[in-house]
C-alpha cells in the first residue's frame, strides 16, 4: 500500500475518531483541551499503529518517465479541480450546509446548551448522525468563533482527496487506467458541486472509498481489518444511509471482515464510531423516515407507481449529470462481458446500495416527488466514486500495447 | 512518485482553493447580511433559550421568495443555540418578528400594541423585532 495512501486513510479516520471523541466529551463535561489531548495523543499512537500494520508498498516504482506523467496528471487535475472550484464554491453552501450540518454544530460547540439540538422540531433533522456537524464544532470551540471558512475546508479536503485517493491507488498498476477514472471523477462539474455543497454525502462517499481501497489489503492482512471496519463505522457515523452502505459492504465481506479470528479486529475497529451513533440515537427522537412506517408501508411496497416514478428519476440522472459515469458503466460493462470476467464484487455492491436507495424512497412516507428531487441527486453521488474505482481497479490489467515486440 | 511530493501537491490544492475562498466574498452576501442583523439580538437571549419566531410573509411582488426564504431560514442558524421556530405550545413570551421594510411600521405597531419591544433593527430588506409579550394577544 503505498505510504501517500495510508497517511491519507489514517488522517480520515483522525477526523472521524475527533468528532466522535468530542462528541462522546460533551455529556462527559471534558473541557476542550482534554479533548485536544486525547485526539492528538490517539493522532499519534494511530499513525505509529497503522504504519507498522499496514502491508508493506509491494508495488515496483514508476520508471523516470511515467513518474512525471503521473505528476503532471496529478498537478493538471488538481489545478482543474481548484480553477474549478473556484467558480462552483459558495460561502455558506448549499442550503442542507447550514440548514442542518453547521446548523447542528453551531449546538454542538456550545458546551452548556448542546442537548438543545435533540428538541429541534423534525425539518431540523436532529436524529441525523454527527460526524460532520462534530468535527465543525470541534474546530469551532477550539477556534472560539463561528469561521465559516472551517467548513469550507472539509469540503475542499474531500473535494481534493476523493479523486486523489483513487489515483494514487491505481497509478502504479496502469497509468492510464488510473488517469481516466481521475480525471472522470476530477472533472465531472456536478461531482464537485457536490463536494463543494459542504453536505455530509461526499464525505460519506470517501469513507466508502476508503473501505474499497483497504479491503483489497485485509484479505491478506489481518489488522486492516481494523481500518475497514473503523471506515464502515464512520459511515454511519457520518449519515443514515451510512448504515445501509456498511451493511451491505459488510455482508458482501463478511468472510474477510468477519471470517475465523476477524471478529475482535472488526469490533476494535467499529467500537468507537459505533458507541457515538449509538448515544446519539439513545437523545435523538426517532428518524422521520422510520416514524412514518406502519400500516401504509405494505401499500407503498405494492404501489407499482411508485418504482415507475423512482426509475425514470434514476434514469433522468444517469442520462444527464452522470452520463459520463454512464457511459464508463456500460464500456465497463461491454469490456466484462468481451474478457468473460464477473463485473467484481466492488462493482456489485455498488449497484446493490443503488438498488437499496431506490427501495428507501419506495417505503418513504414524504411526498415521493419532493423526496427524490431533493435527495436522490445527492445520494446516488454517495456511491459514484467507489463505483469508479471499483471499475477502474478490474480495468488495471488492461494493456495499450505500443509495438509489436510488446505484443508478442 | 514521492510520497513527500504528493503531500505536498494535495495541500498546495487545498491551500489555493481555500485562499480564493476567503478572497471571493469579499463584499457581505445576502447570508451575512442576516448575520450581522441578528448579531446585536444576541445580548438580549440566553443561550441555549427556545424562543417563538414569526416571519411575516411579504406582499405580492414586494421581493422574490428566494430572497424571502433565506431571511427566514438562515436567521435559524444565525441565532442558534438559540432555538427558533418552535411549536405554539412552548413556554416563552420572547418572539423574533422579521419582516419585510415595506411594511414594518404595519408590523412594529401591531406589536407594540400588545408587547414591549426589546431590540429591533432595519436592514435595506428587512426589519427586525424583538419582543416581549406582556399581557396576552
Amino acid at each position: 500500500m503505498p505510504r501517500s495512501l495510508v497517511h491519507i486513510i489514517w488522517f480520515l479516520l483522525l477526523l472521524g475518531f475527533a468528532s466522535a471523541i468530542y462528541f462522546l466529551s460533551l455529556p462527559a463535561h471534558l473541557p476542550v483541551w482534554i479533548t485536544l489531548l486525547l485526539v492528538g495523543v490517539g493522532a499519534y499512537f494511530s499513525l505509529r499503529w497503522l504504519l507498522k500494520h499496514a502491508p508493506q508498498d509491494e508495488e515496483a516504482p514508476l520508471d523516470k518517465k511515467d513518474a512525471w506523467r503521473a505528476y503532471a496528471i496529478l498537478l493538471i487535475g488538481l489545478g482543474l479541480i481548484v480553477e474549478k472550484g473556484y467558480r462552483l464554491q459558495t460561502q455558506f453552501g448549499y442550503w442542507d450546509a447550514w440548514w442542518l450540518w453547521s446548523h447542528h454544530a453551531k449546538y454542538l460547540q456550545d458546551a452548556a446548551y448542546w442537548r438543545e439540538l435533540f428538541t429541534l422540531n423534525d425539518p431540523y433533522h436532529p436524529d441525523y448522525p454527527l460526524f460532520l456537524s462534530s468535527l465543525i464544532a470541534f474546530v469551532w470551540r477550539l477556534l472560539g468563533n463561528f469561521n465559516h471558512t472551517v467548513p469550507f475546508v472539509f469540503s475542499i479536503l474531500i473535494a481534493v482527496l476523493v479523486p486523489g485517493v483513487i489515483f494514487l491507488a491505481l497509478y502504479r498498476k496502469n497509468l492510464l487506467v488510473a488517469s481516466f477514472a481521475f480525471l472522470l471523477v476530477a472533472l465531472n462539474t456536478e461531482y464537485l458541486t457536490m463536494a463543494l455543497s459542504m453536505y455530509a454525502d461526499q464525505p460519506l462517499a470517501f469513507l466508502f472509498l476508503g473501505a474499497f481501497v483497504c479491503v483489497e489489503y485485509a484479505t491478506t492482512n489481518k489488522q486492516m481489518v481494523v481500518v475497514v471496519a473503523a471506515l464502515l463505522g464512520c459511515c454511519i457515523w457520518m449519515k443514515n444511509e451510512g448504515m445501509l452502505l456498511a451493511l451491505v459492504f459488510t455482508a458482501f465481506y463478511a468472510k474477510t471482515l468477519l471470517g475465523s479470528g476477524r471478529v475482535k479486529q472488526f469490533a476494535a475497529g467499529i467500537a468507537l464510531p459505533l458507541v457515538a451513533y449509538a448515544f446519539l440515537k439513545l437523545n435523538a427522537p426517532a428518524n422521520d423516515l422510520v416514524k412514518g412506517q406502519g400500516g401504509n408501508t405494505v401499500d407503498r411496497l405494492m404501489d407499482v407507481a411508485r418504482y415507475e416514478a423512482i426509475c425514470k428519476y434514476f434514469y433522468a440522472l444517469l442520462v444527464g449529470p452522470l452520463m459520463y459515469v454512464s457511459i464508463a458503466v456500460m464500456l465497463y460493462v461491454v469490456y466484462c462481458f468481451l474478457a468473460r470476467q464477473w463485473p467484481g464484487r466492488n462493482f456489485l455492491i455498488g449497484m446493490v446500495c443503488l438498488i437499496g436507495f431506490g427501495f428507501v424512497y419506495v417505503l418513504t412516507p414524504q411526498d415521493l416527488g419532493w423526496h427524490l428531487s431533493t435527495s436522490a441527486g445527492r445520494v446516488i453521488y454517495q456511491v459514484v466514486p467507489a463505483v469508479v474505482y471499483a471499475m477502474a481497479r478490474n480495468c488495471c490489467s488492461l494493456r495499450v500495447f505500443t509495438n509489436a515486440e510488446q505484443f508478442q | 512518485m514521492k510520497t513527500w511530493a504528493v503531500h505536498a501537491s494535495l495541500l498546495l490544492a487545498i491551500c489555493v482553493a481555500t485562499y480564493l475562498y476567503n478572497r471571493k466574498f469579499p463584499l457581505p452576501s445576502r447570508h451575512d447580511m442576516v448575520l450581522n442583523s441578528l448579531e446585536g439580538a444576541k445580548k438580549y437571549l440566553r443561550k441555549g433559550a427556545a424562543i417563538r419566531f414569526v416571519c411575516h410573509v411579504p406582499e405580492r411582488g414586494m421581493m422574490d421568495n428566494e430572497e424571502f426564504n433565506l431571511a427566514n431560514s438562515f436567521s435559524q442558524y444565525a441565532l442558534a443555540p438559540v432555538s427558533l421556530n418552535q411549536p405554539p405550545s412552548i413556554n416563552s413570551d420572547t418572539t423574533l418578528l422579521i419582516s419585510p421594510v415595506a411594511i414594518a411600521e404595519r408590523v412594529g405597531d401591531s406589536a407594540r400594541a400588545t408587547a414591549t419591544v426589546i431590540w429591533e433593527h432595519r436592514d435595506t430588506l428587512f426589519h427586525y423585532l424583538l419582543i416581549h409579550r406582556t399581557h396576552a394577544p
